[in-house]
């Protein structure tokens, strides 16, 4: 299969009418890991939920193509099935079904009718991975997430994505709530799992996170889009010197956008068009 | 002819062609009086829907043999051996009865209520009528008239392995046809008993149900009460339970059809140390209208109880559940628990919970949770992405919502079945 690529330009989301992310464009391929960072409400997981397709989230403009398919006319289980893998901040307590059966409802899914995995084998798969991430064995039993510790639904949400192989994860703040220990585990799990055939968007406030999944590209989010982009060292500014810095230097390019807008003429067409043609009558 | 006189009339002729005896015959008469005295109070407004004696247009209708509701508890065809023991009626008559020989070698019966009271008099005659007394109109019709009756007697220590089951099949209209169940498990014994009421009709009908329980000290029983009438139907039922010293009694109601209903199941326990779970559930479609009290009576002492309610409820179906712990004075130590839970389908569907603690003594424990919702939207959400279809995750979460009641219940198995079937009809899951 070919490697996936997401491709997202100049998506517009907004929450009960509030625009949110404002024009925001990016393109990630297979293989590669994206750092999405930024302080608080700039619209780092209304972005990742309104690719989701969470309903509470309106797309008012732009694209977003995974694989050359256009995934805002899909569905969120179509998204879902086509490859795109949300591992949540606050992942739902569903009482009364159970981590494994889910799991099993779930993988069986994105196979595809017909293509379903052997109760047996999804089973050894399902232990092999819970023992990669240091899960006991009494969580396939335990219902989804109700009564899980943050660290617990954290980890449960990475052996889903271990589970399912999604084309493109987007792990939207994995590492709140976790110690330092199961921060590692995480990072290790999602390290192990890196390869050409997964894209990885990764949200976070901190760059700590970044210690041990080294990004390849980072994102910074200011106001619903993306003011800078850059390698690992981007990161590492960022937790030096917060977010206020890059702020100021947006604003004042702002500034000097604004500035240059107001010099430029207010008739559109370019100089040689003013001009009066050769041969005219003022010849 | 009025109403009186008709009552009067189906009365003298089931009493004469049943020769019944006269204690029968006395208990239909004072029955059939108290119905005439008493007025019609009905927690439902029933104006709208016929109630009483009226006769159906036509009398004669054949009763299809398979039924939804039935064959999850139903052996397979070829398998003869492991016939069911049951008691079927279509309409007013006996289509079906058998009772496994190793079931009645040790004593149990399941017959016909009309026969047991004849051959059976000792029986039948201290129990009859001893449970659900003449409190109101529709009580009171019953135990004047009814006509298709069932009788299930397990002497002391014997236990029932197997399921039995009682059904009454109705295809006629009118108002004259009312199934009465009376169960008795001695001391010590054990049984399990599926007693269903189902309804395809083409016109309209009423029909009481009353349901009679005794347990016996450290008797086991558990009854599955299930009915899927058909929305032509206006009817009412009332299950009550005698539960004497260390007895358990485990009283399962399910209504999965249309029509206007009012039911009332009721635990007595009289008896110290006694156990009591009441479980309804109800899948309410179309424009059916239910009014249900689970209620439990707690009189000796150390005994337990517990209320569980699940609906589910679609279109425009409208629930009144009531549960009711009573706990008189002198009831130390008892522990009552209710738990009431509605799940709306539809925006249009509507359901009023209430609970209800009647308490008139100190030592005890009770508590009480009752919710009304939708499908949370976060759930579905969740379980949509990771892939699973909507319906399949609204399926999911339905049965997740349900899971704890039908663990639990009689003939589970067929239970979950049952509302795996409902689950699949047009129009549930959208």
């Amino acid at each position: 299969m070919a490697q996936p690529l997401l491709h997202i330009q100049d998506l517009s989301v907004s929450v009960e009418g509030a625009p949110i992310v404002q024009g925001l464009s990016v393109e990630i391929h297979g293989g590669e890991v994206h750092a999405v960072m930024g302080p608080n409400g700039t619209g780092k997981s209304t972005f990742a939920q309104a690719l989701m397709g969470h309903p509470r989230y309106e797309v008012t403009g732009g694209t977003a193509r995974l694989d050359g398919k256009d995934l805002l006319a899909m569905r969120v289980d179509e998204r879902a099935r086509a490859g795109l893998f949300l591992a949540m901040q606050y992942p739902a307590e569903i009482p009364g079904v159970s981590n494994a059966n889910f799991l099993r409802l779930a993988v069986n899914a994105r196979r595809g009718e017909g293509n379903a995995l052997p109760v047996l084998q999804f089973h050894r798969q399902l232990t092999a991975k819970m023992k990669e991430l240091g899960i006991e064995p009494s969580f396939a039993e335990r219902c989804l997430n109700e009564g899980f510790s943050g660290g617990e639904k954290k980890r449960n949400e990475i052996l889903q994505m271990a589970m399912l192989k999604p084309r493109l994860a987007i792990l939207d703040e994995i590492d709140s709530g976790l110690d330092i220990d199961a921060l590692k585990v995480v990072a290790q799990a999602v390290n192990s799992m890196r390869n050409p055939e997964m894209g990885v968007v990764i949200i976070t406030h901190y760059q700590r996170l970044l210690n041990y999944i080294e990004p390849d590209r980072v994102h910074v989010l200011l106001d619903g889009r993306i003011v800078r982009s850059g390698g690992k060292e981007l990161a590492i500014q960022l937790e030096e010197r917060g977010y206020d810095w890059i702020r100021d230097e947006v604003e004042s390019l702002e500034e000097e956008r604004a500035q240059a807008a107001r010099n430029t003429p207010s008739d559109p067409r370019p100089l040689d068009a003013i001009d009066p043609p050769e041969g005219g009558c003022f010849a | 002819m009025t109403l009186d006189a008709v009552g009067k009339q189906l009365v003298q002729i089931l009493t004469t062609q049943r020769q019944e005896p006269d204690w029968l015959r006395r208990m239909r008469h004072e029955a059939l009086q108290t119905y005439e005295s008493l007025p019609a109070q009905m927690p439902l407004d029933l104006s709208q829907r016929p109630c009483g004696l009226f006769a159906p247009r036509e009398g004669d209708r054949s009763c299809p043999e398979r039924w939804e509701i039935m064959t999850p508890f139903q052996p397979e065809r070829n398998r003869k051996k492991t016939e069911a023991s049951r008691l079927v009626y279509a309409n007013d008559r006996k289509t079906a009865h058998f009772l496994d020989a190793e079931v009645a070698e040790n004593g149990v019966i399941l017959a016909d209520l009309s026969l047991a009271v004849r051959v059976f008099p000792s029986l039948v005659q201290p129990y009859l009528g001893q449970a659900v007394l003449l409190v109101d109109k529709w009580t009171a019709l019953s135990g004047a008239l009814w006509n298709l009756g069932v009788f299930v007697y397990v002497p002391p220590n014997v236990k029932v392995r197997l399921p039995l089951q009682a059904w009454w099949q109705r295809t006629v209209g009118g108002g004259q046809l009312h199934p009465r169940l009376l169960l008795v498990a001695e001391a010590g014994s054990e049984v399990t008993l599926i007693a269903g009421e189902v309804s395809k009709l083409q016109e309209q009908a009423f029909v009481v149900a009353v349901g009679e329980v005794f347990a016996k000290p450290n008797a086991v029983v558990r009854l599955a009460f299930l009915q899927e009438h058909d929305a032509q139907m206006t009817r009412i039922a009332h299950v009550r339970a005698k539960v004497e010293r260390d007895a358990k009694v485990q009283l399962f109601m399910l209504d999965r059809g249309g029509g206007v209903g009012h039911a009332e199941l009721v635990a007595e326990q009289a008896g110290h140390g006694s156990e009591v779970l009441l479980d309804g559930l109800v899948t309410g479609t179309g424009s059916q209208r239910l009014d249900w009290t689970m209620r439990t009576v707690h009189i000796g002492r150390h005994t337990q109880s517990r209320i569980r309610t699940r609906a589910l409820l679609t279109e425009y179906a409208r629930l009144t559940a009531r549960a009711v712990s009573q706990i008189q004075q002198g009831a130390v130590g008892t522990f009552a628990t209710q738990e009431e839970r509605v799940l709306l389908l539809a925006p249009t569907a509507q359901a009023s919970p209430i609970p209800t603690l009647l308490i008139d003594e100190e030592d005890v424990r009770c508590d009480h949770a009752a919710s009304v919702g939708a499908l949370p939207p976060e759930q579905l959400f969740y379980l949509q992405a990771r892939g699973l279809p909507e319906r399949d995750a609204r399926k999911l979460l339905i049965k997740s919502f349900l899971a704890p009641l039908l663990e639990d219940a009689p003939a589970a198995p067929g239970m979950e079945v049952l509302t795996d079937k409902w689950l699949d009809r047009k129009g549930v899951l959208k």
